[in-house]
């Protein structure tokens, strides 16, 4: 029992970061049609930024502040200069654009911060909390906590304020949006900005137990992504809901199947969803052929 | 296009037949030994990417599964190595065909996405099946033996891969002016009017994965064997967008685009000192570059403008 | 079947989430010749027609050619049964040539394999130029031969609607549908729009389309169906339904009370 409630925390854990990552793409998708393989490297400069400020001794909250802006202006830039100029509504281009755009950045990233690994020390201390004879770190509550509190926050702005609807405005019509004075160019710049605020927070947050490297943004991404469209690629409900439940299957089956196949596990799981509930768990049903 | 079809043809065989003579040392034979087995892959990939649409990031995965396939039966099994190539070729060709089914279900992103955990999902086995593959350290793979002649050497080798890929050229170009490349176009422009065409889309699609499946199979296969030598990089993510990259480069296609986004993208990395991070970014960077300025890639731009000038 | 009509709609329905775009309808195509589907906007005429063609699937009811049940049928399918379609708003194929987007049409008569195309063995490229050559004709028939061997992107769009209907006169049809072919069209294509699908027509074609231009529809059918709101409101010939005053008051707007039941 408690080996299955340390998997689960460790699955709600990683769960969080992915849900983030997941909601990052859901927010880039619903306004832009476009999957934006660059999220995960928002994750990774969010880590490997404040990783590197907090080795340079500047305080905490200065170090993932600054991490989440520069992270921020990065997201616009790939909008701006990657995704603006390609007019043409070909999914395939945009997605080889924003493939060129995450492997651009995680090169530069190699080379400023090099290929090592960066050590984050834990916000409050490795003292582990040991609740019905599993361990969860400190940490781990963080990570949580701030996905918890990010994932509010999105959802007010969504429901309560104007720039929020406009954004959904954008993604149910874009035409019909600028139509009332919506700009669709500037809900997109803003949507990427967004999305890169919370893969930096989310990197930013989960840098001291995850693996701060170059390259981690990919394989972190990729499981949002996975998490995004096992809850209906568009929904946001669905995205958290499905990253969450992909880092609960994910830390399972390394705990009791294997540990060396752990990666593999967000990918069998999206290839066998996507054939038996295409629409994944919230999407509507698809009723006619084109 | 297709008018002047056997004079382009012709100069091709006779630049492959010329090329040895110009080569100056063991190193750049390497080289375009290795342009040749990408030439062969991409030729593949092409079919998928360039004819049908269907936007593929884990092209390496095919290859790797090939490569390590063959090794694995000569190693293990004794088998003679041509044997193994074929078998492996025959094997992963029928694998793909097997995967396209569930995989083209996906759409556009999520295809990518399907594509891109095939080549995670190999690459995890390759490096956790110690006992099989040799893991992280890769293995050693014994040279191509047909009967009893030895393939060694550069210049053996060269005649091999030429040869081969010009016959996946003619394949490609043939397909591409043949009903089952129309078909295939045809879904790429507008499935639904394709389909009331009479085209069957979902069937084209999973030949087409399987076509591409082959190629791949093939260069992998001859790869592993070429190389000496295999690690299970050979599946990594950075080999599928080098691939989907020479495809879009070139031009999404065209066959004769795609060789040379071959070519030129096979220098690139070597230029790079091989060094992972300045590849990324060059890769990257021209990703980006070539979509936004370039959409239809280097050959079909440079015919649409020799067209528009002439007739 | 013998005797069957060409194309029955039964009883079909089709709704939307909770909008209802087609309510119980039902008419026949017995006769060779042209049949035109006619209504206000917002009728279901591009529902029904989608129907027909495989596109949607009724939600109830079925749509049956030659007697046989092809309800659902994907449109590759109906294809084989000879059903063949041009779009309102051009489904081109834009990275081909005009001539490799009417060879399309032969899809089904040609040898569709891979392996048999990479190989291309003489016997096979025999029958492309035989393919190659029925298509030139139906690029000349319909009045495009200057095109025949350029990219289509950049082809004029009432070039590009004549186009489609080689492209789908090349399938060698029995039921051609024609999704609005004058939308579009000046007055002197519209011209020639009508002659060309007399002369369809005339080759034993049956052509069923859907189309807003009034004095066209008059001038072209043999027989009309009019839809309103999701029901069929007339079926008849055109100076029946030129006369009929439910159907025009349903042009004008006027609100009608569907009282006709099927004949």
């Amino acid at each position: 029992m408690s080996d299955f409630l340390q998997y689960v925390f460790s699955g709600l854990t990683s769960g969080s970061i992915y849900a983030l990552a997941a909601l990052g793409f859901t927010i880039i998708f619903n306004a832009r049609n476009v999957v934006n393989f660059a999220q995960g490297s928002f994750l990774m400069l969010g880590g490997m930024i404040t990783a590197t400020l907090i080795t340079a001794k500047v305080p905490l909250p200065f170090a993932v502040a600054a991490a989440t802006v520069i992270t921020v202006i990065i997201g616009g830039l790939v909008q701006r200069l990657a995704i603006a100029p390609v007019k043409d509504a070909d999914p395939v281009n945009l997605v080889i654009i924003t493939i060129g755009a995450s492997i651009f950045i995680d090169g530069i990233a190699a080379v400023v911060f090099g290929k090592n690994q960066h050590m984050v020390p834990a916000f409050s201390g490795d003292h582990a909390i040991h609740i019905l004879g599993a361990t969860l770190l400190p940490q781990s509550v963080w990570v949580m906590a701030t996905a918890a509190v990010l994932m509010a926050g999105v959802s007010w702005y969504f429901r309560a304020t104007l720039a929020g609807k406009a954004m959904r405005a954008v993604s149910i019509n874009s035409n019909a949006a600028s139509l009332v004075g919506i700009r669709p160019d500037r809900t997109v710049l803003v949507a990427f900005g967004l999305s890169a605020f919370l893969g930096a927070m989310a990197g930013a947050v989960a840098s001291p137990i995850t693996t701060t490297v170059f390259d981690i943004g990919l394989l972190l991404g990729l499981k949002g992504f996975v998490g995004a469209t096992f809850g209906g690629l568009g929904s946001a409900v669905g995205a958290v809901v499905g990253g969450i439940l992909v880092g609960l299957f994910e830390s399972l089956v390394a705990g009791y199947i294997s540990t060396s196949y752990k990666d593999a596990v967000p990918f069998v799981l999206i290839i066998g969803i996507l054939i038996c509930r295409p629409q994944g768990l919230f999407g509507s049903r698809v009723l006619d052929r084109v | 296009m297709m008018r002047f079809r056997n004079g382009d043809l012709l100069v091709t065989l006779a630049l492959l037949i010329a090329l040895p003579t110009v080569l100056p040392n063991a190193y750049w034979f390497d080289v375009t030994i290795r342009m040749g087995l990408a030439g062969i892959a991409v030729i593949g990939l092409n079919i998928l990417m360039g004819f049908a649409g269907q936007l593929s990031i884990g092209h390496a995965a095919l290859l790797a599964a090939s490569a390590y396939t063959s090794a694995i039966l000569v190693a293990r099994y004794g088998l003679p190595s041509a044997l193994a190539i074929v078998i492996a070729t025959a094997g992963v060709t029928l694998i793909s065909y097997g995967l396209a089914r569930p995989m083209l279900r996906l759409r556009g992103f999520a295809l990518a996405i399907g594509t891109l955990g095939l080549g995670i999902i190999v690459q995890i086995i390759l490096v956790n099946e110690v006992a099989w593959t040799g893991g992280p350290d890769g293995m050693v793979v014994a040279p191509l033996q047909l009967g009893p002649w030895t393939i060694s050497g550069e210049r053996q080798w060269y005649v091999l891969v030429a040869f081969l890929l010009f016959l996946a050229i003619v394949s490609s170009l043939n397909l591409f002016g043949s009903p089952a490349g129309r078909a295939l176009r045809a879904l790429n422009g507008s499935e639904i009017a394709a389909q009331v065409a009479g085209v069957d889309t979902s069937i084209m699609k999973i030949r087409a994965f399987t076509a591409a499946g082959f190629f791949a199979a093939l260069a992998g296969a001859l790869t592993a064997h070429y190389s000496g030598f295999i690690t299970p990089d050979l599946s990594a993510f950075m080999r599928s967008v080098e691939f989907a990259t020479m495809v879009v480069v070139g031009g999404r296609g065209s066959t004769y685009g795609v060789v040379l986004g071959a070519v030129l993208l096979t220098i690139l990395p070597q230029a790079l000192g091989g060094t992972g991070e300045y590849e990324m970014i060059v890769f990257g960077l021209i990703l980006m570059l070539t979509v936004i300025f370039l959409p239809q890639g280097i050959v079909p731009t440079l015919v649409a403008a020799l067209r528009g000038k002439g007739a | 079947m013998k005797g069957a009509p060409i194309l029955e709609v039964r009883n079909v329905s089709k709704a939307f989430g909770g909008v209802n775009a087609l309510r119980d309808v039902s008419f026949a195509i017995r006769s060779a010749g042209i049949h035109s589907l006619i209504g206000p906007n917002g009728a279901g005429k591009t529902t029904l027609f989608n129907l027909i063609g495989g596109i949607n699937v009724p939600t109830s009811g079925s749509v049956l050619l030659k007697g046989a049940d092809v309800s659902g049928w994907a449109p590759n399918k109906l294809a084989v049964c000879g059903v063949s379609r041009t779009f309102q708003n051009l489904q081109i194929f834009t990275e081909m040539t005009a001539i490799e987007n009417v060879m399309v049409g032969a899809h089904l008569r040609l040898d569709f394999r891979l392996i048999a195309g990479m190989m291309k063995l003489p016997a096979f490229r025999r029958r492309d130029v035989e393919a190659d050559a029925e298509a030139r004709r139906l690029i000349d028939f319909v009045g495009l031969a200057a095109f025949a061997d350029r990219v289509t992107a950049h082809m004029p769009f009432g070039a590009l609607k004549r186009l489609e209907i080689a492209r789908a006169l090349m399938a060698r049809p029995q039921l051609l549908l024609l999704d609005e072919p004058a939308a579009g069209l000046n007055q002197g294509e519209k011209v020639q729009l009508q002659t060309l699908i007399r002369t369809i027509a005339k080759e034993g074609i049956n052509v069923l389309l859907v189309e807003h231009d009034m004095k066209l529809v008059m001038n072209l059918s043999d027989h009309i169906v009019v839809l309103a709101n999701g029901c069929k409101l007339a079926e008849g010939k055109a100076n029946e339904i030129r006369n009929d005053p439910d159907v025009i008051a349903a042009y004008l707007g006027r609100p009608v009370k569907v009282t006709k039941v099927d004949a």
